[in-house]
């Protein structure tokens, strides 16, 4: 730095400097200062004003850039896109469902409710056919009626109440956990109904004792939901080999109370022993 | 923020060996043209003002002789500043506002020239312009009488000689910051001072030869 001011000094004639400085002395015009100081004024007011919208809007676009964000993953969420499959093993039954809907927390209670709705409608069916006891009308008369009725009508009896206790068919489906869950609720309901038809049979005829075949009458609503869970021991064809020992298997079928079951086999015995006469 | 005048700098130059003024800018420290524009960049009008002030005078004799035409002195002039008001955010104190100022100028004026070229026309410098009010009338004629003769000197040397004069007189710049003003090596900014110095000298002595053998 000394060595450039030596040459600038060296460069320009000091005199011609100073006689330079001395005559060059022009001011800048008035106009012009005015001019210049203005516009100096006018940006440092602009930037005011900009500063003062910038104090607000920046931070209101950030915010807005950020909730326009959230929005964005939150509607991609929504959307399906992270949404699980929905697994088909874990629906259930379509025959489980329409059980809860008339089930509470005792199940048994309401679930018993049909099978007793259709040993009364079956009551209903049967005064008609016995003119004696028009005015019974309990499940009782209504079991020792069809004891005489029309084998046919038994039969159609019979499905009447297995069709009451066993729930409806189940649609088709593909999942055997899920027919062998349905299989099992279904029986578990049957058994709930039996127990509580057995139980409502109890009470009533513990409040009105009554004739054999009052006794002997829900018993048959029983074996008729006992049908449903296991097949009765019907007599073997061994024993239908035999007149005899066929005419002890079917009473040994009405002492035990299967008395649906023994006038069915009492029919086919019919059939094809038409002359026996069964001892006294 | 610290501040440093020329008094400052002087002191120091002083304190150190040779006695020469050092233009070495202290670690950390902002000088005091470069403040003002700092502060006029955060909103300080008056800072502006100031630094105006400063270099408002200067900077117009440099146009003014430069272009030879006081209606493009004028221009440039309020071209230069409006560019300094526009670059005030950009700005950094990389180096000296002067040489930042003067550097605007040059390229303002040599712009306006190319815009212009049909219509530079030497219009000349009004020798009365603004004369110092604390002058007697006497003083006043001979100084412009003198002044014309500078002009008249001034507008005999090239360009590029009168630019590297009038960067060196009005705006104080040391060599290199006019050869990078210029866009040419520091030998080359020598040459033209000197060349220029030694003109406007025979220039600005005829005259008082001519006294002399009149009188």
């Amino acid at each position: 730095m000394n060595q450039d001011n030596d040459q600038q000094k060296a460069a320009v004639d000091p005199q011609v400097s100073d006689q330079y400085e001395s005559l060059a002395g022009e001011k800048t015009p008035a106009h012009l200062d005015r001019a210049v100081l203005r516009e100096a004024t006018r940006a440092v007011r602009a930037d005011n004003r900009k500063g003062s919208f910038g104090a607000w809007f920046r931070p209101v676009a950030f915010m807005a850039t950020v909730g326009l964000t959230l929005a964005i993953i939150l509607d991609l969420s929504d959307t399906g896109i992270f949404k699980p499959v929905a697994d088909m093993s874990v629906e259930s039954a379509p025959t489980i469902q329409t059980a809860p809907e008339s089930a509470t927390d005792s199940a048994g209670r309401n679930s018993s409710q049909p099978a007793l709705s259709e040993i009364k409608r079956q009551e209903k069916l049967a005064p008609d056919q016995s003119k004696d006891n028009a005015g019974v009308t309990t499940p009782q008369a209504a079991a020792s009626e069809s004891r005489q009725a029309d084998p046919r009508q038994l039969q159609k009896m019979r499905v009447d109440a297995v069709r009451a206790v066993a729930p409806p068919p189940a649609e088709p489906v593909e999942d055997q956990a899920r027919l062998s869950n349905a299989f099992t609720v279904e029986t578990g309901i049957a058994e709930q109904r039996v127990q509580e038809v057995q139980a409502a049979i109890d009470a009533n005829l513990q409040s009105r004792p009554g004739t054999a075949d009052q006794v002997t009458a829900p018993q048959a609503a029983i074996a008729t939901e006992s049908h449903v869970l296991a097949t009765p021991p019907a007599c073997s064809n061994e024993q239908k080999s035999d007149v005899e020992e066929w005419w002890k298997c079917i009473q040994s079928l009405r002492q035990s109370g299967l008395a649906e079951v023994a006038d069915q086999e009492l029919v086919n015995f019919r059939e094809a022993f038409p002359d026996f006469v069964p001892p006294e | 923020m610290a501040t440093v005048t020329l008094e400052m700098l002087r002191l120091q130059a002083s304190l150190s060996p040779g006695g020469n003024v050092t233009y070495a800018r202290p670690m950390g420290v902002t000088p005091e043209d470069s403040a003002l524009m700092l502060r006029y960049r955060d909103g300080d009008i008056e800072a502006f003002e100031t630094l105006y002030r400063r270099h408002n005078d200067s900077l117009y004799r440099y146009l003014l002789r430069l272009s030879l035409n006081q209606d493009a002195a004028d221009d440039v002039f309020q071209e230069v500043w409006g560019k300094i008001i526009k670059a005030r955010h950009r700005y950094r104190p990389t180096a000296k506002f002067t040489t930042f100022l003067y550097r605007v100028a040059h390229n303002c004026f040599i712009d306006y020239v190319r815009r212009n070229k049909r219509h530079m026309v030497s219009s000349g410098i009004d020798p009365d312009c603004s004369p110092d009010p604390g002058d007697q009338p006497d003083l006043q004629a001979e100084k412009s009488f003198a002044r014309q003769r500078l002009d008249a000197a001034l507008a005999t040397i090239p360009d590029e000689q009168r630019d590297a004069f009038l960067l060196h007189e009005e705006a104080g710049l040391s060599i290199d910051a006019i050869a990078g003003i210029t866009g040419v090596k520091r030998e080359a900014v020598k040459s033209r001072l000197r060349y220029a110095s030694k003109k406007l000298k025979a220039a600005l002595a005829e005259p008082a030869i001519r006294k002399e053998r009149s009188a």
